[in-house]
């Protein structure tokens, strides 16, 4: 399906992450799901702290 | 604790209340965030949260915050102290706010509506589903965009920490099965009408817009809906779209979409100046586009769009100004100065500079949104020596700032500033810091631009209103006033209303102009006229 | 029943759940992502289905979780092979899981002398590019850097602690340890948070201290006396996560990530510094921060003290062969 075909259609939105985002779009009537996400068990071999991670880090 | 003098009838109605939380456990950045909630519900003049320790009840003593009750606490236990009006408030509803700040951050699993556990079950689930909006931690982002676009769904991906390798592979798999990939780091869209995570409530017409920019979007709907027009798609591209690696593959595909659009008549494009290349394969589309183009590169090159048949902007009010005329056959030129009469706001710079003492000469610019702060870069860098964490010049960074001195534009959504803490644009913490700390004595000028719409603060302009109470108070002590100048990026359709916001900041003696252009504009003629001398 | 994997114990945890068989903990407190049970007065296990692993702790898997599984006051039984609730909903099995050290070791030789300083630096100039949260508003005043753009003023415990921490690092610099004990008393359980900010700044001191131990040998007898004595200051008057935390520094245990981030500075290995940092102060929110600037003040006092002649060294060891924490040299 297109990106012109998309215009045509209802939207309809997954959401993965921040639940405030998913909250607006219900706020405007669009019907949505959330995720009830977590990472994939075994997903990376080095499983750091997300926290630490969501942040770049700087190359001193 | 900062709080201007108060006057002794509402100090006669000050209470101190305490409420106990036993063995409760909460990591400090949640009761950090809690205590400026409570702090900023009216009626309470003072708030401390905290464990009871010894110390932390000994600071509730020093405040003047203890009470009886504290006695009896043990380091376990949490207590949320406070002075307060009853009058206004109570503590019932402190705890109310307490435990609605910590439903709201607890990122509720008790939730009624089903919660699918993983993007292949929410699409069974949802079989109309056509968009996928991921806003995890970047290294997990483009496994989960990978499967969304294999399922044949369209992807907003408004993480950023994903590899430009990722992002070249996943745009391309996007172009070839005709789908939208918007990202990484996309956070502005509209779609359908719709706004997706940072976006204005506008109407709908018949601009198209595709942006490599998140706040300069905005700007760009706002001012388009300002002038009674509306947006038929607004399409993000990310901020890396336009670079040589990725070669503005989401441009591309946005720009070619809108072009086949019916509900589209024109098309903005906005973006930072691309690599050559990828400028060149958008003046490619842009010459055999049958709809009029009109092209912001912010900063870029004038003749190669003119070149290319398509309008080049002085800025994104101008982008808006050029496309709503050119939509409405009207004849058009560059916008360069103010929707009030040039003597009007001669007068009013006049006015505001002769509040100032000699040696209040310095500006003070503080931005949250990024596109926002580059346009004021680009006017004011090129008349003052302006220091900035998006310097137009290496010599000119802000880790190079003279003891303190000098001009200052800082982009406060700059990764710099928000590692750890939520982007200013959710959050007005860190600018109101920054007021506190860099605006002093020498300050002549402080200009910021105030973002309303989905996913910004529930009162931005309320949070400048009282930072800017603070300033004028703390000035007033060394006999000093100072100059304000904001503009205010929103609509009456937004949840935090733009006529109230700008009433708010008026009633501070804020000057309010109807764009970040015209404040940027008018901010410069204050510093030439600052120049010329008081 | 729900039967829960751990991947990793702790050596600390293994060996007390092997001397107290059979012994019944509570379910103290429960978070997205840890669950910490309570034995006996004042001894935490943590279950965590994070990578961050600490003193007393287990590690599961990341899709394991947390949610709905239990709730506070929740009896749990102890054994060596698994954790079981009473009420037979769920279990812990250890079988399986490897053994993570707990303590630091000092497995390489010490970071050699010229570098600490250079590392000091970075660490600072780090430190001061990140938002200032909790104590870190007191960086350019407690490591001596001039004040920055981007500093905070501060906020109200931060303002409040300020000479209180400022004369206990004075006082350590000076290796006055008997009043760096006194002034612990003015720290010990202030600050936000469920492990105060004062104490994660107190618990890099003694985690440095102890590697300082265990590094220079004869050089620094009598830290252990002195961070049991800081230690024993958090069992009333801070709170049970802290107390417990501070208990396993004094004898230099510590988290997975705070176990790279002091390798990193104090022994001679390779790695990354900006990254090592970044994990722990990502960690709890600002206890990371505070923790950071615990570890950049007691690395100043490190450098200073390994420098000191041997000769210096030996007569203040000999000095210090008495019961109580010796004055300082």
């Amino acid at each position: 399906m297109s990106v012109n075909d998309l215009f045509k259609q209802e939207l309809k939105v997954i959401n993965l992450g921040l639940k405030s985002f998913q909250n607006d779009l219900k706020s405007q009537g669009v019907t949505t799901v959330q995720v009830n996400w977590k990472p994939k068990a075994g997903g990376k071999k080095n499983m750091l702290n997300l926290l630490g991670r969501i942040s770049k880090t700087k190359k001193l | 604790m900062g709080c201007p003098a108060k006057t002794s009838t509402r100090a006669r109605h000050m209470t101190l209340r305490t409420k106990i939380k036993r063995n409760a456990y909460y990591d400090s950045v949640t009761l950090m965030l809690l205590s400026r909630e409570l702090q900023n519900l009216e009626g309470v003049e003072d708030v401390l949260v905290g464990m009871g320790t010894d110390l932390n009840l000994d600071l509730a003593r020093d405040l003047g915050l203890a009470t009886s009750e504290l006695e009896a606490l043990t380091p376990n236990d949490l207590f949320i102290a406070a002075k307060i009006d009853e009058s206004k408030t109570s503590m019932d509803v402190l705890e109310s706010a307490f435990n609605d700040y910590l439903n709201k951050r607890a990122e509720t699993d008790g939730d009624d509506d089903f919660q699918p556990s993983s993007l292949s079950s929410a699409i069974q689930s949802m079989p109309g589903a056509n968009m996928v909006l991921v806003s995890i931690a970047g290294e997990y982002a483009a496994a989960e965009v990978d499967e969304a676009l294999d399922a044949g769904l369209h992807v907003m991906l408004f993480s950023d920490n994903v590899s430009v390798e990722d992002e070249l592979r996943l745009k391309q798999k996007a172009v070839e099965k005709g789908l939208l990939m918007m990202g990484p780091d996309c956070g502005t869209a509209i779609i359908n009408g719709k706004p997706l995570c940072f976006a204005n409530a506008v109407r709908r017409g018949k601009i198209g817009v595709v942006g490599a920019s998140g706040t300069g979007t905005q700007e760009v709907t706002v001012q388009v809906h300002k002038l009674g027009e509306g947006l038929s798609q607004v399409i993000g591209t990310g901020g890396r779209d336009l670079k040589e690696q990725i070669g503005g593959l989401m441009m591309i595909q946005g720009f070619q979409s809108l072009i086949a659009d019916p509900e589209t008549d024109l098309i903005v494009l906005i973006s930072k100046p691309p690599a050559p290349s990828v400028a060149e394969k958008i003046y490619q589309i842009a010459k055999t586009s049958p709809k009029p183009v009109v092209i912001d590169f912010i900063g870029g090159d004038r003749a190669a769009v003119e070149a290319a048949g398509a309008v080049p902007c002085i800025s994104l009010e101008d982008a808006a100004q050029k496309a709503v005329r050119i939509l409405r056959g009207e004849a058009y030129a560059d916008f360069t100065g103010f929707s009030l009469p040039d003597e009007q706001i001669d007068r009013i710079i006049e006015r505001e500079v002769a509040k100032l003492k000699p040696d209040q000469t310095e500006l003070r610019a503080l931005f949250t949104g990024g596109t926002l702060a580059d346009e004021a870069m680009k006017l004011l860098g090129v008349h003052h020596d302006i220091y900035s964490n998006i310097p137009l010049s290496p010599e000119m960074a802000i880790e190079n700032l003279p003891s303190g001195r000098g001009h200052i534009c800082l982009d406060l959504g700059e990764d710099k500033f928000t590692r750890g803490r939520p982007h200013p644009m959710i959050d007005p913490q860190t600018r109101t810091e920054f007021f506190k700390s860099h605006v002093d004595g020498n300050t002549g000028v402080i200009l910021v631009d105030v973002v309303l719409g989905f996913g910004s603060y529930h009162d931005p302009a309320g949070a400048v209103a009282e930072s800017v109470r603070e300033i004028r108070h703390r000035l007033a002590e060394q006999g000093k006033d100072v100059v304000v100048v904001a503009s205010v990026c929103g609509t009456e359709l937004d949840s935090q209303d733009l006529n109230k916001s700008i009433e708010t900041l008026e009633a501070e003696g804020v000057i309010v102009l109807p764009s970040n252009a015209q404040a940027v504009r008018f901010t410069d003629r204050v510093l030439q006229r600052m120049k010329k001398g008081v | 029943m729900r039967t829960l994997n751990a991947i990793t114990a702790a050596d600390d945890l293994l060996e007390f759940l092997g001397t107290h068989p059979g012994e019944r903990s509570r379910i103290h407190s429960v978070y997205p992502h840890a669950l910490n049970l309570l034995v006996g007065e004042s001894t935490l296990i943590t279950i965590t289905n994070r990578a961050d692993l600490t003193p007393m702790g287990l590690e599961l898997s990341p899709s394991e979780s947390f949610a709905g599984l239990a709730r506070a006051g929740e009896e749990i039984m102890l054994g060596t092979e698994s954790l079981r609730s009473v009420n037979a909903a769920f279990e812990v099995n250890l079988e399986g899981a490897s053994v993570w050290q707990s303590n630091l070791r000092a497995d390489h030789p010490p970071r050699p002398i010229e570098e600490i300083a250079s590392l000091r630096r970075r660490l600072a100039g780090w430190l001061a590019s990140q938002p200032a949260t909790g104590l870190m508003p007191l960086l350019p005043r407690l490591a001596k850097l001039p004040p920055r753009i981007g500093q905070a003023s501060g906020n109200i415990y931060s303002r409040y602690i300020a000479e209180d921490l400022a004369a206990l690092t004075g006082a350590i610099n000076a290796s006055d340890w008997e009043h760096a004990q006194t002034l612990a008393d003015r720290l010990v359980g202030f600050g936000m948070g469920s492990t105060p900010s004062c104490d994660d700044f107190l618990a890099a001191y003694l985690l440095v201290l102890k590697a300082a131990e265990m590094l220079h040998p004869g050089r620094f007898g009598w830290v252990s006396a002195f961070n049991r004595a800081i230690a024993r200051k958090a069992e009333n008057r801070s709170t049970l996560l802290s107390a417990n935390m501070l208990r396993h520094a004094s004898a230099g245990k510590t988290g997975r990530s705070h176990q790279r981030l002091l390798r990193t500075c104090l022994l001679n290995v390779k790695d990354d510094l900006a990254d090592a940092a970044s994990q722990v102060f990502g960690h709890g929110a600002s206890s990371g921060g505070d923790f950071l600037l615990g570890l950049l003040c007691a690395m100043e006092w490190y450098q200073n003290a390994i420098s000191e002649t041997s000769k210096k060294g030996e007569s203040a060891w000999v000095a210090l062969q008495r019961p109580q924490p010796a004055p300082g040299i």
